[in-house]
């Protein structure tokens, strides 16, 4: 066989067998291999590979991990977090009145929870409390709380549709 | 809501710092992560601890993932990084585990095959395991969905919002690294 013909086939014999070869290439490559027996051993190398590849067994882990885990996790403050509930529509024209309120006196409060979620264990545990609770229920000893808490309290009364339990 | 968007919803969720969200997350993917780490491993304890360090990394860098969608995939890509530093640490030269007679996988614990032949098919396995550990990371997450978790590829591009090329690509590139590292083992 021509060394030209098999430098073409031979980088191509990985894709020809994980089926990422078009139907008209794999015409060719099937061809070659036909006549070609240093292609042909190349491509049992490659079959042999995959054999090698054992399966993994499922298996459940410990039940304890999720604790050991969960005494891990630091309260998450970066990112999207706080905003993400002020950019649902109800609650738009309230976060505005808020922000205002906050920054006239540099509480940045807009930005940063008063407390997240997970510094409030009762609260957070329950089932469906939502944020703009949570922070009603945190600001009711800081600074400025009562206008804030107000506008928050306002738009908890918006019919919020319920938040979807996947699966 | 498909399965999909129903996982980038707990990831958003997990970001804003939602433990339940993440909790329903971990109940999802710590058997695949811990099967995984065990099979690479051989040790359930190790195996644990990999499990347990990769979702409190995960949950401390999930900003730096950018499609949710891809959350499987990455959370493989975090415990193998670890499987990787703890084969560095146990098999500095890449050598055998000195117990490894006792790791013969199950289906190969036959009568017919004698004490010699289980120790090479066992020292061979563990040649196969360092040499998965070491592939990059892009080919060893496609590796081991196809090869070690039985996932057809058409699954794996939607799990790992890819398209079905790519995973191709990366299987089959993949598949020629493995089959260099491997040389002795599939040649004639
Ligand atoms: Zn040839």
């Amino acid at each position: 066989m021509k060394p030209t013909e098999c430098a073409k086939i031979l980088p191509m014999l990985a894709d020809y067998t994980v089926g990422g070869l078009d139907v008209s290439t794999v015409g060719q490559v099937r061809e070659h291999l036909a006549e070609c027996a240093d292609c042909h051993r190349e491509l049992e190398a490659l079959e042999r590979t995959a054999a090698l590849l054992t399966p993994i067994s499922q298996v459940e882990p410990p039940r304890q991990l999720w604790a050991g885990i969960e005494r891990q996790l630091e309260p998450r403050r970066t990112g999207r977090p706080a905003w993400s509930v002020y950019l649902r529509p109800a609650v738009a024209v309230a976060t505005v009145a808020a922000v205002l309120i906050a920054f006239s006196v540099f509480v940045p409060i807009g930005t940063t929870p008063i407390l997240s979620n997970s510094d409030l264990p009762l609260l957070a545990g329950a089932e469906g409390t939502d944020y703009a609770e949570t922070q009603i229920a945190a600001a009711w000893d800081q600074p400025l709380a009562d206008e804030v808490s107000l506008a928050l309290a306002m738009a908890a009364l918006e019919p919020v549709a319920p938040e979807e339990v996947p699966q | 809501m498909d399965r999909e968007a129903a996982q980038r919803r707990l990831v958003e969720k997990a970001r804003a710092g939602e433990k339940r969200a993440f909790n329903a997350l971990y109940r999802q993917y710590a058997p695949v992560v811990y099967s995984l780490a065990r099979h690479m491993m051989r040790d359930d304890e190790a195996a644990a601890d990999v499990t347990q360090e990769t979702f409190v990394r995960a949950w401390r860098a999930l900003d730096s993932l950018n499609d949710p969608q891809a959350f499987g995939g990455w959370i493989r890509m975090i415990a193998l990084n670890q499987v990787r530093d703890w084969a560095r640490a146990h098999r500095p030269t890449g050598s055998l585990d000195a117990d490894s007679a006792d790791q013969v996988p199950r289906q190969w614990a036959d009568e017919s095959i004698g004490p010699a032949e289980q120790l090479e098919i066992s020292e061979q396995q563990q040649q196969v395991r360092d040499a998965i550990a070491r592939l990059g990371e892009d080919q060893q997450v496609v590796v081991v969905m196809h090869h070690l978790e039985g996932k057809p590829v058409a699954d794996i591009s939607r799990e790992l919002g890819i398209p079905l090329g790519t995973v191709l690509s990366r299987l089959a590139r993949g598949r020629e690294a493995l089959r260099r590292k491997l040389a002795p083992h599939v040649e004639d």
